[in-house]
């Protein structure tokens, strides 16, 4: 048993699937068609070039149909029947995350996680755990910015007794005072271990809170995690809070996936929610962000660290906007997988990364972030900020040509095959759907307007989008890097174990 | 907080099914009434089942040249996995040359006779596929998903460099740097990493093969030489050598068509045995405190070297580490991090290696705790192992997380044929893969207490304390 077999396996490139999508015609690269008959033999010794094998044609697999219900209270049902295996995955989900804290960072995460610590329905938190682990299954809170997602998965026949452990820990949590007090703790140790220790969780705090800044008040997507005075002095009081006024079935929606009928799984739900009450959650007002004025360096102190986790961000549009399927090309150009610009110019080309990229960080209501991101030694980190930086300009201003796009568009397609392979997937991208608030055809419609945009459009979407002033921010060791970044704009130096506290500055060299 | 990764390539397995509806066992609100045998009143239980259709569904031929090729088809989904195994890993290093195995992995991204640098990635990209290749100590892989319809692209690309691969200096340098920034990223700049790292070495000190890390040591990797490379692929990458494995929808029979077209004229090797015997008699064990600037708080990692994996004490040994550190049920994690709060997070597993193993348990401390307090708390864990059979509801248990790996964890084509390649490279069988559920379940309570006793001896331990490196003074500015 080996859980943590990544552990000696190092792998050549680290591939990050960009949202995606599928369907043929787009490749068409070059090569004649061998004869299907004579295959042509590949002469050992010949010094003639064989040519890559033509594209096919993919074939189509539209994303599998959503079907919907709702019990009485306002509870939504959305199921995904699928009976290649016998496996069902479940997601709960309640469209409150960390962005409905307000001025208590930590909140979602902590209550969130005591619905499962703090025991429920009657059962003990071991006899909880018990119950789901005996099912072979974890048993998963995942708070992200816009929702809160409990998770577990069956094999078949097990659908009433997951429904029952969702239903026990969504709606009648014990919130044990004890319990309370040991996952606060637990939290604190974590922030505290990740202050420390993750360059990525550092260089992130500061990150957001750049991006979402607001000269009066606190934007809901600002945190990114909590710091340690914060959470001590969360009470239980605002865990129960929090959950009565978000755990709400008006607010929330079951995902369930795989061998189930909808007929069954509105039965058993019926069963175990339909005595959930609730009024309508609060939603949290969202100003948009002021984009900075000037570029910025903000350097997140590691004293003595050989490496450094780089990030240039910037404000995108809505994840709602027209432009998205553009951008999604547009970034899969400059920095998606091992075919984007970043990989093969900062990595393959200048040598200064293992692990680069960009990426788009998708939230539910107001601006997305653009993120591209490098790791770089710190002598080298200068070099690697300057090679971002051009990589973001030539996106911005320079046409992509033909072959990247129709690649980057090829790949959003036709690689969405992948994510409908497995039940957990399936039930990943609908919850996204229901997080976000997109259409039931959402995914289908956005792969075909992939596969139709125009290299120009990409152009027009990518200089509208990229041409922003960034803010970069750097988690090294600010001793050497100080100096140096102060090339890219005036350094503001942060310690990470102070609650990003400024250490000390650089003006902007001349 | 999501504790339990199931890394893409992490251990225990899980194993998909064929497309077909499986009879459903009774539903229960009771989960261990439920889940606790493999028969049924309603039928044979699904993932059983599964696992017996999926053996079913596994071809395996020899090209003439040596090549195995293991077919997995699978309808449900129209993709394709395509993997190459080869039988080297990092324990095929030299004195010296401790991360080329990896490094090299990295070369077969270079370019081969007729795919210039840069095109495999944008090749298989432009067809709406993905790639990768790891490296372990027991072997290499290079993989690639497809569109069911870019079957020919991927065997194409593999074949390619399999036959042809073509490297230079400029490439090897850029390599060289990549793989050191990989290092700075998982090892340097990464807490308890090193610790670890260290914990292997110690722990694998008498048996050469496995005495250094995959990823190597930075030295080692500035001193790498060109020639190496031609040196190593001559040595170890022939047909004869490797397992192409092909997962997915496709049709058999055109597939090994296309085999045979791209792969058929490649050239057998002679290749060296691999044949290096551990000590019959163990080392004793040994004590090491690693400084660690990333750590915030003081990390212990054990270690007890055991058989191989797929041995009958290994798969005890292996519900032991489940009973040990997996999930928040298990016996460490209820203890040590939810009641007593002595640890942040705990666990334990075995490498799964096709030589000597070892079974790690490893917490990282609360900043209230201390280092003697946890490893009593360890002591008190495996003497309990040890003595008292575990039982038969937490064993259940165990057993049951371990076959709704198996349901789940191969429902992908690629970890499909990730795992038959490795199964027909280690132990000559891929379907050995789809058997092993079975030994598993057949464990008994007796099997773990007996295997427990024979190899986690106090006095064959190694320990690598983590301590947390003294943070340098405030300068003010």
């Amino acid at each position: 048993v080996n859980r943590f077999g990544a552990r000696l396996i190092t792998p050549a490139v680290a591939v990050s699937l960009a949202l995606a999508s599928c369907q043929p015609q787009g490749a068409a690269p070059p090569a004649a068609p061998p004869p299907a008959s004579t295959p042509p033999a590949i002469a050992p010794s010949s010094d003639a070039t064989i040519a890559p094998p033509p594209a096919g044609v993919v074939p189509d697999a539209p994303f599998p149909t959503i079907q919907k219900r709702e019990l009485d209270n306002g509870l939504g049902l959305y199921v995904v029947e699928r009976r290649v295996h016998p496996l069902i995955e479940l997601r709960l989900i309640v469209r409150s995350g960390s962005a409905t804290n307000d001025d208590k960072p930590g909140l979602a995460v902590v209550a969130g996680e005591l619905l499962k610590a703090g025991g429920a329905g009657g059962m003990s938190p071991l006899q909880l755990i018990e119950k789901a682990e005996s099912l072979g299954t974890n048993l998963d809170v995942v708070t992200d910015r816009d929702s809160t997602r409990i998770g577990l998965n069956v094999t078949a026949g097990h659908l009433d007794a997951a429904l029952e452990i969702l239903s026990a820990v969504a709606t009648r949590p014990a919130f044990l005072p004890v319990e309370f007090k040991k996952l606060r703790d637990r939290e604190i140790e974590r922030v505290k271990s990740s202050a420390r220790g993750s360059a990525a969780w550092a260089a992130s705090m500061v990150l957001y809170r750049e991006l979402y800044e607001l000269p009066t008040s606190v934007h809901p997507y600002s945190r990114y995690d909590a710091m340690p005075g914060e959470l001590e002095k969360l009470t239980l009081a605002d865990c129960r809070a929090w959950h009565a006024a978000h755990f709400v079935p008006s607010n929330a929606t079951l995902v369930v996936v795989g061998d189930v009928s909808v007929d069954d799984v509105l039965a058993a739900s019926h069963k175990v929610f339909s005595t959930w009450k609730g009024t309508p959650a609060p939603k949290p007002s969202v100003s948009n962000p002021f984009p900075p004025k000037e570029r910025a360096v903000y350097l997140v102190d590691r004293p003595g660290s050989g490496q450094s986790q780089i990030y240039v961000g910037m404000i995108g549009p809505e994840r709602k906007s027209a432009d998205w399927p553009g951008l999604a090309v547009a970034n899969q150009v400059l920095g998606g997988g091992v075919s984007g610009r970043l990989f093969q110019d900062v990595r393959e080309k200048r040598s200064l990364a293992y692990n680069t990229g960009s990426s788009l960080v998708e939230v539910a209501t107001g601006p997305v972030a653009l993120v591209l991101s490098a790791g770089t030694q710190t002598a080298k980190a200068q070099d690697a900020v300057r090679a971002l930086l051009e990589n973001l300009e030539l996106i911005a201003d320079r046409s992509p040509t033909d072959a990247e796009v129709e690649r980057a568009r090829t790949f959003l397609s036709d690689s969405f095959l992948f994510r409908l392979e497995t039940v957990g997937s399936v039930a990943e991208l609908t919850s996204n759907l229901i997080v976000l608030g997109l259409p039931d055809d959402y995914y289908d419609e956005y792969r075909k307007a992939v596969r139709g945009i125009g290299v120009q459009n990409v152009a027009v979407i990518a200089g509208k989008n990229y041409d922003r002033t960034p803010i970069i921010v750097v988690a090294g060791d600010a001793a050497v890097l100080g100096p140096q970044l102060a090339a890219f704009g005036p350094v503001a130096v942060l310690n990470p174990e102070t609650g990003f506290t400024l250490k000390r500055s650089f003006p902007k060299k001349p | 907080m999501n504790r339990r990764s199931l890394g893409f390539l992490g251990g225990a397995a899980g194993v998909l099914f064929a497309a077909a509806v499986f009879a459903a066992p009774p539903s229960t609100s009771d989960p261990r009434a439920a889940a606790s045998s493999t028969s049924t009143a309603a039928g044979r239980d699904p993932t059983v089942l599964a696992l017996e259709r999926l053996a079913l569904s596994i071809q395996r031929t020899t090209l003439e040249n040596g090549l195995r090729v293991v077919l997995n088809t699978d309808p449900s989904s129209p993709t394709v996995a395509v993997s190459v195994t080869y039988d080297v890993g990092s324990r095929n290093e030299g004195p010296g040359q401790s991360g080329f195995a990896h490094l090299f992995e990295h070369m077969m991204f270079q370019g081969s006779k007729n795919v210039k640098k840069g095109e495999h990635f944008s090749l298989i990209s432009e067809r709406g596929g993905t790639l990768n290749g790891t490296t372990s100590a027991d072997r290499t892989n290079y993989f690639e998903a497809m569109p069911s319809s870019e079957l020919a692209l991927a065997l194409y690309l593999e074949a390619d460099r399999m036959r042809w691969l073509n490297v230079n200096a400029e490439n090897f340098e850029n390599q060289r740097a990549v793989v050191q920034e990989e290092y700075r990223m998982r090892v340097e700049n990464a807490p308890y990493a090193r610790g670890m790292l260290r914990l292997g070495e110690i722990a694998f000190s008498d048996y050469p093969p496995y005495a250094h890390s995959t990823i190597g040591s930075m030295e080692d990797l500035a001193r790498a030489q060109l020639s190496w490379v031609q040196e190593f692929y001559q040595r170890h990458y022939a047909p004869n050598n490797a397992v192409l494995t092909i997962a997915g929808d496709f049709d058999p029979d055109r597939a090994l068509e296309l085999v045979r077209q791209y792969f058929g004229p490649a050239e057998r090797r002679e290749i060296p045995p691999f044949k290096v015997e551990p000590p019959t008699t163990p080392s004793p064990g040994k004590r090491e405190v690693v400084e660690d600037k990333n750590a915030n708080t003081p990390g212990i990692g054990w270690a007890y070297r055991i058989p191989p994996f797929r041995t009958k004490e290994h798969y005890a040994l292996e519900l032991a580490a489940l009973l040990l550190a997996d999930g928040e049920s298990s016996r460490l994690y209820t203890k040590l991090v939810r009641e007593q709060a002595v640890l942040q997070s705990v666990s334990a597993w075995t490498d799964d290696r096709r030589g000597p193993d070892e079974i790690v348990l490893f917490g990282v401390l609360t900043e209230k705790a201390k280092v003697a307090d946890v490893e009593r708390a360890f002591t008190e864990a495996i003497e309990r192992l040890r003595k008292t059979p575990p039982h038969a509801v937490e064993l259940q248990r165990v057993k049951n997380r371990l076959k709704h790996d198996f349901a789940f964890g191969l429902q992908s084509n690629l970890r499909r044929a990730v795992k038959l390649g490795e199964y027909e490279v280690y132990f000559g069988d891929a379907r050995l893969l789809t058997r092993d559920l079975q030994s598993y379940l057949d464990v008994t309570a007796e099997d773990v207490q007996r295997a427990a006793a024979q190899y986690l001896l106090p006095e064959l331990r190694y320990v690598i304390e983590v301590k947390p490196a003294v943070r340098a003074p405030e300068v003010k500015p």
